[in-house]
């Protein structure tokens, strides 16, 4: 199979994916026993406005139509209106969306650089008491749920300390703009960000220094770098030039992967810190039974997780020329 | 959302237990024996700890006291949504718990009298949820709305109090007043209201900000769905609404309507068909156009046609007529509730920005324009709601700009504690009052409440139509553990649906049901269970 | 996925004659070299000591009992928990003292007696989703690989999809849709994490496909299920243990999150839902006796897991990777 042919048939099924996973959506949300107008239950005694308003969502329709217009409506990036807020999905989605995609992406920014540092200094130092300990520092932050993380740094540096902010993306009363320097290029905001976005890193840290760790140690035993050493190369530079570039195939690829995951992995960060994005949305959204909003909040999770995994399998293909099309 | 009472609960942790782990010879024994003759097990819906962790907790400890007198109880926790389709809806229980709300339209005691418990009310989506109808009670109901003398009245409210008392229906377990936190460095006073403590309109009035402070924070645990009032809206959308639109009339803080844009308590026909209101000539909206008798027949005709939540309340209005400043309402029959329930609820719109709107419903006005105390700044969902001070008000509030910050209720008594907000529309917990009451820059705001929580019965299932049944449950209700215990002292035990709170209308000699389980097997001795 | 393809097996020198001897021997192996692992692994040893302590716990904290209609059998007496974890013996909220040596919760509950009770719904989720999660996805490995064609494209077609869709807000969605119960928490949590054994097997099994014995047994006329299950399946039961490891971590911190959601199994005290009982009572800032021991106990039992699962790994294939769950 030619590469074409290979990236042709890998779009394909990226589209079929994506097919699959809005039909999945589909069916999990209609599945609900509960119906968004309850809440209309408690203070309109009157049963003909819950008809009124069961008709205009749309829900008084065979379930075929419902998921026919619901796939065209999504090829069009409508997303219907939110059942709660009653205004549309895509204008409420995303500021929310954004506050995540900054969240997590600092979150993964710090867990990456200090991970791929102290996972190469570990596998330099292999056999060490650095090593060992790291090893075990290492298992026990990725043993500790993202919840766990958050509570212990809400209560050291909110409740003990008091130095950090205990929630929420900014001070109070100040500018709500959209104008993203002035929304996120600010003190208040990165004070804010601290501890969620550190909460993230240390949840996500593990991974590249685990893969960073065996990298090394696997650069370190090949014989090259012996060659290299007795051609008189510092070893500091060695290990930077050799070691780095091998390890940069599979780190782009993890990273790409938990990327797309972490999106999803935001719940419990956004609930912790009371963070204003698309992970605390989809759990409110499923509550109050407004599918729209929650099947949109998936949607964004979901087409993020396939998405980055394209982008891993096309940066595998891009950075080793040796792999073959399977 | 299935669960069990704690009986059963050890049978089904024993059994997934044996599941998970190799199964070992042991002794065998058997269940409780002392059930009802002819009872089935009686199906209990109640609050999910995560919808209302002190509900829950007299919901397993009431399903606990009725297996000991003998019930067989199964216990089924509910998120909110679910339970009150359950409630009002599907049906498909014997026992439910659940509140219900106070806000000042309900101090008058009318609602929890006509629609909880009249027989007109016991069709799906009717508040009369336990399907109670007695034809004695429905005529006193109905009297009590159309009486006109107080005292009168009140000898009505009260007969139909005790009825309900001996008749239980629902059993009233306790109003749930509490405490509100403040923050005492950044204000100087508060003033929660009956009802609602610091969600109340007159204390985004009255709050008295410190020396110096022009901004304060109020932190709820829900944010606000819909700023449009022509939208359906939830009790705290309201709350923030009546801040940015003016009303005719306004509920005074123990819920009687007072003039606002309205010069003067309404002129009223004799026949009581004509209400004649004069409107204040000098107020502008917050864009500085005037308020006109023109605004406020254009607000009563789009209210009377679009409102889900108060077209009912228009119906009446067969006409308005303008005569300089005042206005004129002619109704197709005396209503006794029609300056309570139209003309202190009913926004003043301006014409000049919604007159031209095809469809109220969908429309919003992005800049919110009202005549209210306070004026619409900004906005963002999950973030804050930004409100200025109205300078222009007939009556400015004595905060310059409210920031209200909707969040999880455990975030917000943490920013109570850190100072970051200043107040909390929301009780603490008890953990957390005692720590506040410790606290040197928080106070706390105590108020009544003017809601409960209660036992609802479902009357239209075996047994449950049974009066001896009912109050043997409720003898198995711990009250007293609920507000002592359970919320740390906030709020006050009850007996009937009107508040003790409520001095006027509030009965307090009817039939009380203390927790005595002694009571209840007497009960149900009488009804031939035992 | 790229990530997870395999790096050709070593250990594996097998011989092209089918006989139940060598096979047995290889078993033995297998197990001899991962004691031998563990031997030399401090790692695995404190792994396995700290499960063994919660699986003792787990057994022994309060008695099981089962029903049969009315009668119900005890099938273990003891109690470890001093008090039953709804009971209140204590008035209301206090720190360690003699009688509740972790103190008590905010409505006097024993902190001790739930933390100890609690172990035995982490040991059950932990296992029993394991299980069904690496059961589901062995059999979707092994069948797609040794028969390839149209029923691999499906099975890896639908892993991809399973792949697509986030684990944990799927689980919370799930959760809430079919109501919170011990079972319902079990199914949402195995329906995704069977994808990851699934990918990894199915690429092992693919290169065990080719190897002579398989060829050999074709040749004596065995059946599909019997080389499958009988011929491949030892072979890849080390990589699979090992992803039973990893699922057991992964269902443990998903059954805690579901249940610091208020999504847990009611009536059924979790060490998640001892942590979301602290924040929703707001007792974090002071209550660190009730706030600390939970999430401490997760910790350590996921820790465990990762430990054993590191010396596992060391026997199966000291490069293989486990980043995606």
């Amino acid at each position: 199979m030619g590469l074409r042919e290979y990236v042709l048939r890998r779009v394909f099924q990226l589209v079929l994916t994506l097919w699959a996973f809005i039909t999945v959506l589909f069916v999990l949300f209609r599945a609900v026993p509960g119906d968004p107008t309850t809440r209309f239950l408690m203070d309109y005694p009157d049963p003909a406005i819950r008809d009124a308003r069961i008709e205009e969502l749309g829900l008084d329709q065979p379930l075929y139509v419902q998921y026919f217009e619901y796939i065209t409506a999504l090829t069009r990036g409508d997303f219907g209106d939110s059942t709660y807020y009653n205004r549309p999905v895509s204008e409420l989605i995303f500021p929310l969306f954004l506050n995540t995609v900054v969240l997590m992406f600092t979150a993964l920014l710090i867990a990456y650089t200090i991970g791929v540092l102290f996972g190469a200094a570990m596998g330099w130092f292999r056999g060490s008491r650095f090593e060992r300990g790291g090893i075990v520092a290492t298992l026990v932050a990725r043993s500790s749920p993202e919840f766990w993380i958050g509570i212990i740094l809400i209560w050291i540096f909110v409740f003990q300390l008091g130095l950090l902010p205990r929630a929420g993306i900014g001070g109070y009363g100040g500018t709500l703009t959209m104008n993203l320097a002035d929304r996120y290029l600010n003190v208040d905001f990165l004070r804010h960000l601290i501890l969620p976005a550190l909460t993230g890193a240390i949840f996500y840290m593990a991974t590249p220094a685990l893969l960073m760790r065996n990298t090394m140690l696997e650069v370190l035993k090949a014989d090259f770098i012996e060659m290299k050493k007795a051609e008189g190369l510092p070893e500091r530079t060695v290990l930077y030039k050799h070691a780095a570039r091998n390890s940069v195939l599979p780190l782009v690829t993890v990273v790409a992967i938990a990327t797309g995951a972490a999106m999803g992995g935001s719940v419990i960060i956004e609930t912790v810190f009371n963070w204003p994005g698309i992970g605390r949305e989809m759990v409110d959204s499923v509550t109050r039974n407004d599918y729209p909003m929650a099947m949109a909040t998936f949607f964004f999770m979901g087409t993020a997780v396939i998405v980055m995994n394209f982008v891993a399998d096309m940066a595998y293909l891009y950075l080793d020329p040796r792999v073959s099309y399977e | 959302m299935r669960s069990h009472s704690r009986r059963s609960y050890l049978r089904a942790v024993g059994a997934s237990g044996a599941i998970g782990m190799s199964a070992m010879a042991g002794c065998i024994g058997f269940g409780d024996d002392d059930e009802l003759e002819g009872v089935d097990e009686l199906q209990f819906i109640i609050p999910t700890s995560g919808a209302n962790p002190d509900r829950n907790e007299i919901g397993h400890l009431i399903a606990e006291n009725m297996e000991e007198v003998g019930f067989d109880v199964d216990v089924e926790e509910l998120p909110f949504d679910p339970h009150v389709d359950q409630l009002f809806g599907d049906r498909d229980y014997d026992i439910s718990l659940l509140g219900w709300g106070g806000t000042p339209e309900r101090i008058d005691p009318h609602i929890f009298l006509m629609d909880m418990h009249h027989s007109d009310f016991t069709d799906p989506g009717g508040r009369n949820t336990p399907g109670y109808e007695n034809p004695e009670y429905d005529e006193i109901a109905e009297a009590q709305a159309q009486e006109t003398d107080q005292e009168a009245r009140q000898e009505l409210v009260f007969e139909a109090q005790e009825i309900l008392a001996e008749d239980q229906p629902r059993c009233y377990i306790a109003n749930e007043g509490g405490d509100h936190p403040w923050n005492t460095e950044t204000l100087e006073s508060v003033n929660a209201t009956l009802g609602e403590g610091l969600n109340g309109f007159w204390n985004f009035m009255d709050a008295q900000p410190a020396d110096g402070v022009d901004q304060v924070t109020f932190g709820y645990s829900a944010d606000i769905i819909s700023l449009n009032p022509m939208q359906d809206m939830a009790t705290p959308d309201r709350q923030f609404i009546r801040l940015i639109y003016d009303q005719l009339y306004r509920f005074d803080d123990v819920g009687d309507p007072m003039p606002w844009i309205a010069t003067d308590e309404p002129e009223i026909s004799d026949d009581g068909t004509e209400f004649t209101v004069e409107i204040r000539d000098d107020h502008e909206f917050h864009d500085g156009e005037p308020v006109t008798p023109e605004d406020v027949v254009f607000s009563y005709e789009l209210f009377g046609e679009y409102s889900p939540t108060y077209s009912v309340y228009l119906d009446p209005i067969e006409e308005m007529e303008i005569d300089g400043q005042e206005v004129t309402f002619y109704l197709s029959e005396p209503d006794a509730t029609f300056e309570r329930n139209a003309l202190a609820q009913i926004y003043v719109f301006p014409e000049h920005v919604w007159g031209d709107v095809d469809d109220p419903t969908e429309y919003t006005d992005d800049e919110y324009v009202g005549s209210g105390p306070y004026e619409f700044v900004d906005w963002e969902r999950e973030v804050e709601l930004q409100l200025d001070r109205y300078d222009d008000h007939f009556q400015p509030p004595n905060i310059g700009r409210l920031i209200r910050v909707p969040g999880d209720e455990a975030t917000i008594m943490d920013e109570i504690e850190t100072g970051d907000l200043d107040m909390a529309g929301q009780d603490p917990t008890v953990t957390q009052l005692e720590r506040l009451r410790d606290a040197d820059h928080v106070d706390l705001a105590s108020f009544d409440a003017v809601g409960h929580a209660k036992l609802s019965y479902n009357m239209r299932r075996d047994h449950m139509d049974d009066v001896h049944i009912r109050r043997a449950i409720s003898y198995c209700v711990p009250k007293e553990d609920f507000v002592e215990t359970i919320r740390g002292g906030m709020g006050t035990v009850t007996h009937s649906p009107i508040s003790p709170a409520v001095e006027t209308w509030h009965n307090p000699d009817v039939r009380e049901y203390t927790e005595d389980l002694d009571a209840a097997r007497d009960e149900l001795e009488e009804g031939g269970y035992l | 996925m790229s990530l997870e393809t395999p790096s050709d097996t070593t250990e594996q020198q097998v011989d092209a004659v089918d006989s139940r001897g060598i096979r047995w021997r290889r078993r033995i192996n297998a197990l001899r070299s991962w004691a031998g692992a563990v031997k030399e692994d401090r790692l695995g040893q404190i792994g396995l000591l700290i499960l063994a302590v919660f699986v003792f716990v787990g057994i022994f904290a309060r008695p099981i009992e089962v029903s049969i209609g009315p009668a119900y059998v005890t099938l273990q007496p003891f109690s470890l928990a001093p008090y039953e974890p709804s009971a209140r013996p204590a008035d209301g909220f206090h720190g360690p003292t003699w009688s509740h040596p972790l103190g008590t919760t905010s409505l006097g509950r024993d902190v001790l007696s739930q933390l100890l009770a609690a172990t035995r719904v982490t040991l059950i989720v932990g296992s029993v989703a394991a299980f069904m999660a690496v059961f589901i996805g062995a059999n979707v490995g092994i069948v797609s690989a040794y028969f390839g064609g149209w029923v691999d494209d499906i099975l890896m077609r639908i892993t991809d999809v399973i792949y697509g869709i986030p684990f944990l807000p799927f689980a919370i969605a799930l959760v809430f849709i079919l109501g919170a119960s011990l079972t319902n928490v079990i199914i949402a949590i195995v329906l995704i994490l069977w994808r990851g054994t699934a990918r990894v097997v199915r690429s092992q099994v693919l290169s065990h496909k080719q190897r002579p014995y398989v060829e050999s047994a074709r040749a004596i006329g065995a059946s599909h299920g019997r080389i499958m299950y009988v011929q491949i399946m030892p072979n890849v039961l080390p990589l699979i243990s090992l992803y039973a490891a990893f699922a057991v971590a992964w269902a443990v911190i998903a059954e805690a999150s579901l249940s610091f959601l208020g999504l847990g199994p009611p009536g059924m005290i979790s060490w998640g839902e001892m942590i979301y009982d602290v924040r929703t009572e707001g007792a974090l800032r002071e209550a660190w006796w009730w706030a600390f021991p939970p999430g401490i106990c997760i910790m350590l039992f996921v820790m465990s897991v990762f430990f054993i699962g590191r010396s596992l790994e060391k026997v199966v294939n000291p490069e293989l990777r486990h980043t995606a769950n």
